[in-house]
């Protein structure tokens, strides 16, 4: 998989595309953590060119979810429809905050 | 360094090593090609220095009997022609001899050449003990490696031994399963057990990830829904009040226990979803609550099959979470099938997820087999759509027939 990574003000921007999985999870998780830690709270995660994502991988965006809980921020996510459909398959569409594109997804941010 | 001279007339062999001496060579001295070859086979000597043309056997001879005889080290060779003798010095080299010099020796150029066979016999040196080097590290990495698989495989041993055993029903109950794990260690995990005389009780979890860690969690969880151990368990408590009876939890407070207790933090992100029902053998009723779980599919003995897709979240993701059940009323014959997104996610040589909808077709499929047979036909189903290759994701299914 490949991660690029952006910044818009004071947004950071994750952009993941290939296949999310067991193999990728340890890099992004790190890459994740140390946004969180160093940024201004509004991180996006963008998975509109993610072809595939496994439980490893959902259970990094879960964590990056906490952590950024903790310090009052906010992750939000655009899914592509395969994710969006592994994602709803265990329930977690409940818990993250997703975003049709990437546009919307920075309004979002930059209002909040 | 030492080096031997070869050759049959004892005046040039005089010359050549008094020459090599005041370069500071130690030298040995021979006179034909059997003596030096002796020499060489001994080990004393890695540099030699032969004439051409001698009684008893020539340069070509001696290269050829040195090459053949694979010696642990190589032997740096030079001959030694007359000026005029092309012919030998392509016969030498071509029989092994390494360099070549012409008579009468100029004694400075006999010197370089030699500078230079000492600096391949070096890299020879350095080359060898890499090569030691190496295969000693190989070595240890394969031993490792064995010690490693060894202790995997043992470790695989004990989860299979955690499984469910197929050949005893359990109030009228049967099971049976299949279980691949993607490496040697699964991070899927089910059980069916008694709870008492009238109540069993099963589960199926899918620890995040696959391999050892979640294979880790995998073990824990089994230990801790086990209904034999004395007092209360995440399965059963004690009645506060007399005549202070074991009473069996419900499916969904079990389920919120362990998603009380195994809350995903920075150290440990793997959480896990699972499938929790109490079968009420009396009432013929079975209690389902599913947490982040592919939906369990229920095979009516006189109807179509049909997903089970009221769950919640997967456990360990958020504390305090509500967990509902939904009850089933089973009939004889019915059959309830649960399994794991290693299942519905399996991919096809194409790329094709297997997906529910083909899994449920599967499960329709076999309608009036026995549940050995149901097993086996599910499992040559998904075989032979994801082909030849090993699966990705850990692949569970168990069925429970009433």
């Amino acid at each position: 998989m490949v991660i690029n990574e952006q910044k818009h003000d004071d947004i950071d921007i994750v952009v993941l595309s290939g296949r999310f999985v067991m193999a990728d999870a340890p890099e992004v998780r790190e890459r994740l953590k140390t946004l969180v830690e160093a940024g201004q709270g509004k991180l996006l995660v963008n998975m509109e060119s993610v072809t595939f994502i496994d439980s490893s991988a959902c259970a990094v965006l879960i964590s990056a979810f906490k952590a950024m809980q903790l310090k009052t921020g906010r992750l939000v996510l655009v899914n592509s429809p395969i994710v969006q459909s592994l994602i709803e398959l265990t329930r977690l569409h409940t818990v993250f905050e997703i975003m049709p594109n990437a546009e919307a997804a920075i309004a979002a941010l930059a209002a909040g | 360094m030492r080096i031997l001279i070869v050759d049959d007339d004892r005046v040039t062999r005089m010359v050549i090593e008094r020459s090599l001496q005041r370069y500071g060579y130690e030298t040995l001295t021979v006179d034909n090609i059997n003596a030096a070859l002796e020499l060489v086979l001994k080990g004393v000597v890695q540099f030699v220095i032969t004439d051409w043309l001698m009684p008893g056997g020539n340069g070509t001879m001696l290269c050829e009997q040195i090459r053949n005889a694979n010696l642990p080290s190589y032997i740096y060779i030079i001959i030694v022609t007359a000026l005029e003798d092309s012919q030998s010095v392509v016969e030498g080299m071509d029989a092994g001899a390494d360099d070549f010099i012409r008579k009468p020796i100029q004694f400075d150029e006999l010197h370089a050449r030699i500078r230079a066979g000492e600096r391949i016999l070096q890299l020879e040196q350095e080359l060898q003990e890499n090569n030691l080097r190496l295969s000693e590290t190989t070595n240890q990495l394969l031993a490792a490696n064995e010690t490693i698989n060894h202790d995997l495989k043992m470790a695989a041993t004990m989860q299979r031994s955690l499984l469910p055993n197929t050949s005893a029903q359990i109030q009228g109950i049967a099971i049976d399963w299949l279980f691949h794990p993607s490496t040697h260690l699964s991070g899927d995990i089910f059980n069916f057990f008694p709870l008492d005389k009238h109540h069993c009780g099963f589960y199926i979890i899918d620890v995040a990830g696959h391999g050892i860690a979640s294979a880790m969690q995998s073990f824990t969880l089994s230990r801790l829904l086990s209904p034999d151990t004395q007092g209360g368990n995440y399965l059963k408590y004690r009645s506060p009040e007399a005549p202070f009876q074991k009473i069996i939890q419900s499916a969904p407070a079990v389920i919120a226990a362990l998603n009380h207790q195994f809350q995903t933090d920075e150290t440990n992100i793997l959480y896990f979803t699972m499938v929790y029902g109490v079968i009420d053998t009396q009432a013929k009723t079975i209690e389902l609550c599913q947490a982040g779980h592919p939906s369990s599919l229920y095979l009516h003995h006189n109807d179509a099959a049909e997903f089970i897709d009221e769950g919640g979240l997967a456990v360990g993701i958020i504390d305090g979470v509500d967990y509902h059940s939904v009850l089933l009323h089973y009939q004889p014959g019915d059959r309830l099938f649960l399994y794991s997104d290693g299942i519905t996610e399996c991919e096809s040589a194409d790329g094709e997820m297997f997906g529910s909808e083909r899994l449920r077709r599967s499960v329709e499929k076999t309608r009036g087999l026995s549940i050995a047979e149901t097993i086996h036909s599910l499992d040559l189903d998904i075989r032979t759509w994801r082909g030849s290759v090993g699966f990705d994701d850990d692949i569970s299914l168990l069925v429970l027939a009433t």
